[in-house]
């Protein structure tokens, strides 16, 4: 099967849950529930700790692995690393660089992300981070689904995150982002399945393949606007969505084509 | 893990541009790294806040920071490498790109905004700063971007060579970008990772790193005619150790350079030469050191590295280890870590003083390490 055209893989939420009825409980989290789930990914390195880092600690630790598998991950690229730029910025303007904590350096980093969920879970195939807009998760997933096939892992995780802290929300505000950001963390899990989570396959509309409906950014009846706060993460959002409702029989189509992004997703076989 | 499927049809570097400090094409760089001509200075820092005691490169006449449209020196770095590679001959294909520290024009624009309130800024000044803008300079045939700190460049390969691999594309192009980020500088010599002006990799007094900028592309086609080189095999790793540090037993490099050569079907002694990472920073050069001498106990492989004459251009220094690498396979020549011989790190053996002569053809492998503990080993040859 190429890789390139047909994807079949299992999509498991960080957050919010199932519990929390995802992806219908998708929003905008307080200041507490980002702290308790800070606490509940217990990333080390506290001095790094950031939303987006623990965001998809939790998203990757949903996809569990084994410790036999061989194990590569791809994480959204996103503006993680402005939290760390600033405050290094802001330490410098208030003492000098001569005062700046070495520590905090990787956290101007993007990739600090991925590396930090490596560490956290023994994942030594690669760990880096994707895509340049909303489309990253669905980039993610295709080159995935490519280093699996070419065998650089047995297993490769694609987690897509966003997280709407004071000073993201702060700007997203500033650039007059239609919806506040989302807090969200996912992970498509692409290899063996563990048979633990929605089984999923995407297709790329390359060919003449047509979907028995579709989601669209338009004023059409499944027009989704909701996943707009969730920046490069805007695709994941999507895509859980529908897959939700293929999934629970809410939506009478068992194919959906995810207009906005080229790919129709349905449940595997 | 087992061993990783080739490209298959197999994949040829056909083209390779650079723009560095070492010189504003791939031929002139190419010269001085053969002459061990090293471009590295002071950094004197045009913004006093970030002012400290490094030794950097930079690329003659780029203009710093946001011009009046918002662009990022960045963005305009990669505008131009874009028109080099629409003046390439070839048509457009697929490009993956890279880069590491490239945004900082923007986000010390961003924080700077958020604390003086920017009121002057308006909603699509935010939008910009908001997202990375540097992957659009090479619209309309970006397809894919990725971040990986000091490895991107080789994961930009990666991902080309996945494109080429399974994608419909009969080309790939490959691009990395980096400018010098007053961040940057400032955050690895509080990392005590900055040295003096020889700032030379694997000598034995070595005192650290200069950091550097470059852009740098490369064309992969299934096409051999004319081709630089040709990719043999590709290995990755993560170190999932420390977010600066290597692994200190080196497991990680080495393990993406035995994937590398099982990949390619090749042992470690039909390799000639190792373009390595070596930054000249104690502890990388000592752990890349120890990888050498356990993969090439009898120092059958010839060691250099570029970091001496072009500082470390962070995510583009693996792409530029790798169009080294092919270049030297294709002609013969490996460049020397620098024009002067120094006592260097025991047990491998170090190019100094002057290129030396390989069989033309022969597999060399290029090495990247990034913060985090990703490693990229590339191998090339005929």
């Amino acid at each position: 099967m190429n890789p390139s055209a047909h994807v079949s893989f299992e999509l498991f939420a960080g957050f919010p849950s199932r519990a929390t009825n995802f992806p219908d409980g998708v929003g905008v989290l307080d200041d507490a529930q980002r702290r308790e789930l800070v606490s509940q990914a217990g990333v080390r390195h506290a001095a790094h700790v950031d939303l987006s880092a623990s965001y998809a600690v939790l998203a990757a630790r949903a996809a569990t692995i084994g410790e036999d598998e061989s194990v590569g991950l791809l994480v959204n690229n996103g503006p993680w690393n402005l939290f760390g730029s600033c405050d290094m910025d802001q330490r410098v303007r208030e003492a000098g660089a001569r005062f700046i904590n070495p520590l905090r350096f990787p956290a101007t980093l993007v990739s600090h992300v991925p590396t930090k969920v490596a560490a956290e879970m023994n994942i030594t195939g690669f760990a880096y981070a994707v895509g340049y807009d909303g489309a990253a998760f669905i980039n993610g997933i295709r080159l995935g689904a490519r280093l699996l096939a070419a065998g650089h892992a047995g297993t490769v995780l694609v987690v897509a995150v966003c997280h709407g802290d004071a000073l993201l929300s702060r700007v997203a505000s500033k650039a007059c982002l239609q919806t506040p950001l989302l807090d969200v963390a996912l992970c498509a899990r692409l290899g063996r399945p563990t048979g633990r989570a929605m089984p999923l396959a995407l297709h790329w509309n390359e060919g003449s393949q047509a979907a028995e409906a579709s989601l669209g950014r338009g004023p059409s009846p499944h027009a989704n606007k909701t996943a707009s706060g969730a920046l490069t993460a805007t695709a994941a959002v999507d895509l859980a969505m529908v897959a939700r409702c293929i999934l629970d029989d809410s939506w009478p189509r068992s194919q959906v084509s995810l207009a906005p992004w080229g790919v129709t997703l349905e449940k595997a076989s | 893990m087992g061993v990783v499927s080739g490209p298959s049809p197999r994949a040829y570097i056909d083209w390779a541009d650079t723009i560095t400090p070492l010189g504003e094409d791939w031929t002139m760089s190419w010269a001085a790294l053969l002459e061990g001509r090293s471009a590295v200075h002071p950094w004197s820092a045009s913004d006093a806040g970030y002012a400290c005691e490094a030794h950097v490169t930079s690329i003659q006449g780029l203009e710093r920071g946001l011009d009046a449209e918002g662009h990022t020196s960045a963005y305009r770095l990669g505008q131009r490498l874009m028109a080099r590679i629409a003046g390439s001959h070839f048509a457009l294909a697929p490009l993956f790109g890279a880069a590491n520290h490239g945004d900082s024009d923007r986000v010390l624009a961003l924080a700077r905004a958020i604390r003086d309130e920017h009121p002057g800024a308006d909603a699509s000044a935010w939008s910009r700063l908001l997202l990375d803008p540097i992957p659009h300079a090479f619209q309309p045939a970006l397809f894919g971007w990725n971040a990986s700190a000091c490895s991107s460049g080789l994961h930009a390969v990666v991902d080309a060579l996945m494109e080429l691999s399974f994608g419909d594309a009969t080309a790939a192009f490959a691009v990395a970008i980096d400018v010098l980020s007053p961040i940057e500088v400032a955050g690895f010599a509080r990392a005590g990772a900055c040295g003096d002006a020889r700032s030379r990799p694997f000598a034995r007094d070595r005192t650290g790193l200069a950091v550097g900028e470059a852009a740098a592309a490369i064309r992969l086609s299934h096409c051999d005619e004319h081709a630089m080189a040709a990719i043999l095999g590709v290995g990755m790793s993560c170190d999932a150790w420390h977010p600066t540090d290597p692994h200190p037993d080196g497991v990680g490099v080495e393990q993406a350079i035995r994937r590398a050569l099982a990949h390619a079907h090749v042992s470690a002694d039909d390799v000639v030469a190792v373009v390595t990472h070596g930054t000249a920073t104690k502890k990388n050069d000592a752990i890349e050191a120890d990888v050498l001498r356990r993969l090439w106990p009898r120092q059958q492989v010839l060691v250099t590295s570029l970091k001496h004459c072009l500082g470390h251009t962070m995510g583009v220094a693996g792409m530029i280890n790798l169009i080294a690498a092919a270049q030297a396979s294709n002609v013969g020549w490996l460049p020397p870590v620098s024009s002067q011989a120094f006592e260097a790190e025991p047990g491998i053996r170090l190019v100094t003083g002057a290129p030396h002569a390989i069989p033309p053809g022969s597999p060399v492998l290029a090495l990247a390490s990034g913060f985090g503990g990703n490693n990229v080993a590339v191998l090339v040859g005929a």
